[in-house]
């Protein structure tokens, strides 16, 4: 089985950090994430909290590749670096779960941009975890946040247990 | 700002209890009850928006019955939501079969 490569940007990063299960990621995909994305986390790492202690695990096991960007390609906002270090490396997909950004971003690329669930529905489809593991690590993504993006986790959720049917006919 | 009255009667052991507890942060009775009221009415909002966009999004309303209850910017992102997780679980389904 080979491997796809793909770029995260830091909301990726931590919402599939809640799954515990990077090491199974790693097995299908090659994951790739600008310098921006190594910095947001290194910050978000020293809160004394449990995004900061997935954050310090994600930066301790090396699980992601970080690129160092052009300097006409840099920017201030991590999420906009991944899609410029995505459209450099040519990889077919982009994940972030930062909805408002992947609208804007939409625009500056050809390289479809995916929510993490696409991560976890991946493992399912590619036999490397269970329905039931599938469900928990979506589950497991839920975070206190507007009522908007968590309706991305119930969907998600929706989708992978009943809605195989409907998706069909879209 | 113009408000509005809302009278309530309270059980004496309510009452009660919020007086003590009112006296125990230091802020009026009235005042403590008042933004005690904001955040719950705040959290049951949230939580009917949530409901009725997942009903929207599992096919069971209308997309006019979504625009309805939201307004029509909170129902875009509502339909941006479910195009995107659509999208994502349609590409990990054709992604998987292609490397089959």
């Amino acid at each position: 089985m080979g491997t796809t490569q793909i770029v995260l940007d830091t909301s990726a990063v931590i919402s599939l950090g809640c799954t515990g299960k990077f090491h199974l990621i790693k097995r299908i995909f090659d994951l790739h994430s600008p310098m921006k994305v190594k910095e947001e986390l290194e910050e978000i790492s020293k809160t004394d909290d449990k995004i900061g202690k997935i954050a310090r695990g994600i930066l301790n096991n090396a699980y992601l590749i970080f690129h160092d960007l052009e300097k006409n390609r840099k920017s201030t906002k991590g999420e906009v670096e991944a899609v410029n270090l995505a459209n450099e490396l040519k990889v077919e997909v982009i994940v972030m779960d930062d909805i408002k950004s992947m609208k804007k971003l939409e625009k500056k690329t050809n390289i479809p941009i995916l929510l993490s669930s696409f991560v976890i529905y991946s493992l399912f489809e590619r036999k490397i975890i269970s329905h039931k593991e599938g469900l928990s690590a979506i589950q497991s993504m839920k975070a206190k946040r507007q009522w908007k993006e968590n309706l991305i986790i119930e969907y998600s959720n929706f989708l992978f247990e009943d809605g195989k049917k409907m998706i069909e006919e879209i | 700002m113009q408000t509005k009255q809302l009278n309530v009667k309270l059980m004496p052991e309510l009452n009660k209890e919020i007086e003590m507890v009112s006296k125990i942060l230091h802020i009026p009775k009235v005042d403590w009850a008042r933004s005690v009221l904001a955040r719950q009415v705040k959290k049951e909002l949230e939580e009917h928006k949530s409901f009725v966009a997942l009903e929207y999004m599992k096919g069971k309303i209308s997309r006019s019955d979504l625009i309805k209850f939201l307004g029509k910017r909170d129902a875009e992102e509502v339909g941006y939501i479910k195009k995107k997780t659509d999208e994502s679980y349609k590409a990990a389904k054709e992604m998987a079969k292609k490397l089959k």
